[in-house]
Parts: structure tokens; sequence; C-alpha cells
């Protein structure tokens, strides 16, 4: 108790509205029975939103395990909103949790379940109804509050998860798969949320999901983990650096016996390419090849790329060096 | 009259900073427990079980006082006693003296808390899925244990919910009764009276330490009310009738009578109310101690049981 009492007195910077450290981990490692599953990994994490990428079995969960202090970490240490990795109960009073599972309890109204969550987390029974009543209606649950859980549709289900998470103010949540089982209109929504969540409520976030476009849309920062340690961390327009800018590009004519420099695939017709630049370029050099050859672009369309593109390219990378590493070792 | 007009809603409840205390987690085992009895009291089937069981109670609440009304009269005298006809006092005070032992002694609370020990058993076996069954069936753990309390919170929180079921039914109205017979009788204060009031509450808590473990042990395993009140029913209908058959019928070994669970309980809770209430139970029991032994291991492997169900549990998946 006098930990927690120590260490709201001196590092509730989120109260000061000062852009700060959320999450800083040293050299941390975790795993079960004496396996590592995790790290060892260093993380530092600015104030605000961050998505956290993976495949399956790369160490996510274990890390939300480590970072909700539901798992000792094996070595290492840490800071998570100025709370020591490790301070177990304590820590949990300043982060927020949204499972990906419904984690629900029949029978019960809405109204109460947050109530409830609020009161878990140590608020005396008045300011929990009462807060409880002020995120419903930030989460825009108005009368559904009052309906029994059981009769909530999946949308609700997922913003009265987030009112449970929200309900004791933390400075930062952890939100597993927040859009699972959504329409596209209820993923707008809850996206949309989030986005005010950072934006008007200061909160920080660390989003866990397999929907890469989730993370644009949605956070500034992105950490892409596999195999327990972390590939790539830095903002989320970095992630795209490094990919090369593609063109669908249609010329006005073809020209007999024309020589086009590296990077000009012929697709289709004659007339039809698919361009990649490279860093140094710019859409400029599409014209300047198609002027030095005699012709001109009549259509020019840059290829859809997203994060999906760079995830798979740092996991592949990653897959390679792995297998020449195994390869090296046996020989 | 502003011009604004009123507020409206979303101008009052907006999401704002908490700056007030936090409570420790053993007040959110309270929470729980108590949102966990507003669930179970908000089905009208555990309402008529309470009704059920205040009936009993008004039986022995009326005849206690019938008693001590009776005794004021003639022996001679004859009274009304409506579709019965006409009934003589001294053959009403022996029955109620005698037979139904409603004179506030500790025959009279081991006869109560007998009778509501059954409806017990039936609270028990409907309200176990709701209690703790249904957190393990519809994983409801992520969201008590990203809160800040422990899984020992939690089961003290169950064990509350259960204990406040059973000792309503229990001990609370027999208190009641003693306080009744307490006022309907001489007002003198003694030792026999002081260990009464210790025998019905060591009786209470002697239920209370032997059954909530096991209700909360079978609850979580077995998770359906279905299973549950099975379950209920094999440990103490069938296997009392095996204990009986094996003790009173094939005249074995009476330690064969401990897999009657209840009947360890009754002979605990016994021994707590006196020796007037021991002596009269029937022939062929084991020793207290056995009973006592058999309980505190049958407790202690609910307790092992139920921390390893809740370590198993998957906060985050």
């Amino acid at each position: 108790m006098r930990l927690f009492a120590s260490c709201l007195g001196s590092s509730r910077f989120w109260e000061r509205g000062e852009p700060s450290m959320i999450l800083s981990l040293k050299n941390v490692t975790a795993g079960y029975l004496g396996r590592s599953v995790l790290g060892p990994i260093d993380l530092e994490i600015q104030q605000g939103a961050v998505g956290l990428l993976g495949p399956n079995g790369a160490g996510k969960s274990t890390l939300l395990k480590v970072l909700l202090g539901l798992m000792q970490p094996n070595s290492g240490e840490g800071t998570i909103a100025g709370f020591p990795l490790g301070s177990g109960v304590n820590l949990r009073r300043v982060v927020g949790y949204m499972p990906e599972a419904d984690a629900l309890i029949p029978g019960m109204k809405g109204i109460d379940y947050v109530s409830l969550a609020g009161e878990l987390a140590g608020l005396p029974r008045r300011d929990a109804s009462r807060r409880a009543h002020e995120i419903l209606n930030v989460l825009e649950l108005d009368e559904a509050r009052y309906r029994l859980l059981d009769e909530y549709s999946t949308g609700m289900k997922q913003r009265i998860k987030l009112g449970q998470a929200l309900i004791h103010d933390p400075p930062l949540l952890f939100l597993d798969e927040p859009t699972s089982g959504l329409d596209p209109a209820g993923r707008d929504a809850m996206l949309g949320l989030l986005k005010r969540l950072t934006r008007d409520h200061h909160k920080s976030f660390l989003l866990c999901t397999h929907l890469l476009g989730d993370v644009e849309r949605t956070c500034s920062q992105v950490v892409l983990i596999s195999g327990g340690k972390i590939l790539f961390r830095g903002p989320t327009s970095g992630m795209k650096q490094g990919i090369p800018h593609e063109f669908e590009v249609e010329l006005h004519a073809e020209i007999a016996g024309a020589s086009f420099p590296d990077g000009w695939a012929r697709q289709g017709g004659a007339t039809q390419f698919l361009v990649k630049l490279k860093q140094d370029q710019d859409v400029r050099t599409i014209w300047k090849v198609a002027q030095d050859i005699g012709t001109f672009p009549v259509r020019v369309v840059p290829r859809q790329e997203d994060l999906r593109d760079r995830f798979t390219a740092i996991l592949s990378q990653e897959t390679e060096q792995q297998s020449l590493l195994e390869r090296a070792s046996k020989s | 009259m502003s011009d604004r007009g009123p507020p409206r809603l979303g101008d009052i409840l907006s999401y704002r900073p908490y700056r007030g205390i936090h409570l420790g987690p053993w007040r959110a085992s309270l929470a729980i427990s108590r949102y966990d009895l507003t669930l179970i009291f908000g089905k009208w089937l555990f309402w008529g079980l309470y009704l059920l069981g205040l009936l009993v109670f008004f039986l022995y609440f009326f005849g206690q006082y019938l008693l001590v009304w009776a005794g004021t009269l003639n022996d001679g005298q004859v009274m009304p006693a409506g579709p019965f006809g006409r009934i003589q006092i001294k053959d009403l005070v022996d029955a109620l003296r005698g037979f139904l032992k409603m004179d506030g002694s500790p025959e009279t609370f081991r006869n109560f808390l007998q009778t509501q020990g059954s409806i017990v058993m039936v609270v028990f076996a409907l309200a176990g899925a709701q209690l703790i069954g249904n957190d393990f069936r519809f994983r409801s753990f992520p969201f008590y244990f990203s809160k800040p309390i422990r899984a020992h919170h939690y089961l003290f929180a169950k064990g509350l919910s259960a204990a406040v079921l059973l000792n309503l039914l229990t001990t609370l109205p027999a208190l009641v009764l003693f306080f009744e017979s307490y006022v309907l009788g001489d007002w003198q204060w003694s030792m026999a009276k002081l260990r009464l009031l210790m025998g019905i509450m060591g009786y209470g808590l002697v239920l209370t330490l032997g059954l909530v473990p096991i209700f909360l042990a079978a609850s979580s395993g077995l998770t359906r009310t279905i299973p549950i009140a099975m379950f209920w029913i094999f440990v103490f209908i069938f296997l009392r009738g095996v204990g009986v058959t094996l003790t009173e019928r094939l005249r074995l070994s009476n330690f064969f009578k401990l897999i009657d669970l209840w009947n360890d309980l009754n002979l605990i809770g016994n021994r707590m109310l006196g020796a007037a209430a021991e002596a009269s139970v029937a022939p062929f029991q084991p020793p207290v101690w056995s009973a006592f032994l058999t309980l505190a291991i049958l407790g202690l492997a609910s307790l092992i049981y139920l921390r390893f169900r809740l370590g198993r549990v998957e906060v985050v998946r």
C-alpha cells in the first residue's frame, strides 16, 4: 500500500498532461516451466496509441500477462505508468484491460457490470456507480445500460468491455482485439471511440490486433513482435518506409524497340507496366522515362500499399535470417 | 429561467478524471458478494425457497409461543382447534414439548436446523451455477482478474455469498427462535442458555465450513445446474441411503456412515448444541471425531481443487 501511495504521489504525470514515457521495459524475459517465450526485450513507449502486432505464438499474450502483473518476469525491470514491473495487484490499479473474450456475467445489467468493475478496482460504491453512468454515456449505451448483458449485440458487448476497462480512470489501457466480430459500421464506431479516448481524454493504449488497418487508423506508434522478440518499434509511418513505391502505368502508345529502365515490368497489354520506383525517385520519374522514349503516360495509379506489406516483409526477413542461422549452426 | 434551458444529460454525465480514494481488495470481495446475492434474489425461484424456509420458521416460532400460552391454562381444559375439533390442553402441551420438541431446548434447535438444512441443500443445488459455475462456463475471469484482486479475494467473495445464503436459512432464524424462547421464558440468564446460544452459532459455523467449500468446488467443476443438482442428490440422498443400509441393515462398521456427509455435519452440530441433542440421535453413529476428520479432509480437498481450477484460468488468451 505504501508502495502504491508513493508511486501515485511521484508519478501521476498523466494528470499533468505532460507527454512522457508510459511504458519502459529493460531486458525483460518471461516464460513457463523454465522455457523462455518472451525476450529479452527492451521497449520504451511514449504516451499515445500504440499498436502491438505479431503472428500467433509471437509472445503477445505473455507480454500482456507480464504488463498486467499476472505473471512475474524471469528477469529484467521496467515501469508501467510509473509503477515498477511486477508490482502485481497495484499495477492493475493504473491499467485497464479489455479482454478479447466476452468475459461478461450472465444475468447482470450493463450498468451493474461497469459499477462492479469500478468497485473491483477499489472505487467506493457511490463513485463507481456515478462513473459507470458517465462512461456508459460516453460510450453511447444510453437505455441499453439497463438491459441484461445476455441481450447485448456484439458491438454493445465490445463497448461495455471498454467501459469496464475505463471505469477507474487508468492512464494506460490494454485492448485485446477490440474490433473482433464487429461489422464495418461497428468497427468504424469502435475505432472512432478509441481515437476520442486519446484525443479528448489523453488515454494511452496498447492495441493488440491482427487487423493492421485498425493500427493504421488509430495508432501513432507500432510494435511488431515475433518469436518473443521485438522486430520493429517506431512510428506507424516509419514502418511503411522502405516499401518501394509502385504504380500501375499505361502509356499512350507502344514505342517499338524502346528500352525501359530497371523496375519497369510489362503487364498484360504492350502499353501497360508495373513500375517500382527506388527510394530516391518520385512519380515525376515516370513522365521523364516516357518522354525519353517519345510518348507520355495516360494513366498512373499508385498501388495500394499498407502496413500489411511491411509486416509481411519484416516477418519474412526474420524467418530467412533464422533459417540461415540454423543452417550455419548445423554446418 | 435561463435561455439555455435545462442541462442535457450529456452535459452532466461526462467522463472525468477520478481523484477519489482507492479501497483495498477485500472491499472488492464484498462488492462481488453483494452483486452475487442481488443476482440470486433477482430470481423468483429463490424467493419461493426462502418462503418455504420462512414457513418452517413460523411453525417453530408459533409452536414455542403456543406452548407457553397453553402452559398458562388448566391441564383439564378443552379448547376449540378449528378443523381438528376440540383438543385437550394437556395433549397439546405433550405434543409440543414431547413429540415436536418446540420448547426452546437443544433438541428444538437441532430439529429446526436439520429441517432448514434440507432447504439449504435445494438452494445450493440451484444456486451453484449462478454463483460460480457461470464464471467458468462463460469465461468471466478476465473481468475479475484484470482488476486489482487475486484468486483468494474472489474465492472469499463466493464463499461469503454461499455462507449468507446458508445462514439466512439456518443460523439467523435459529437465533431469533432462541431470543423468542428467552423472552417467553423466565428472563433468567444462565450458563445453560449461554451454552445453547454458543451451540446454535457453532452449528451454523459447522454447516458453513462443512458445506461451502464442497459446494463451491462441485459448482466450479460441474458449472451447470442439472449436473450440480445431480451431484447434490448423489451426495446427500444416495450416499445417505447407502450409509444407512451398510450400518443399520447389514450391521457393518459404524464408520461406513461417514459417507453420509449430512449425518457427519449433524453429528458435529449436535455435539455443539450439547448432550441433550446428542443423546437423542439414532444409534449406529460413528464417533464425532471421525465425522470431523472426514469433513476437514473433504473441505481441504475442495479448497485445493478450487485453487487448482482458478490457477488454470486464462485471463489473457
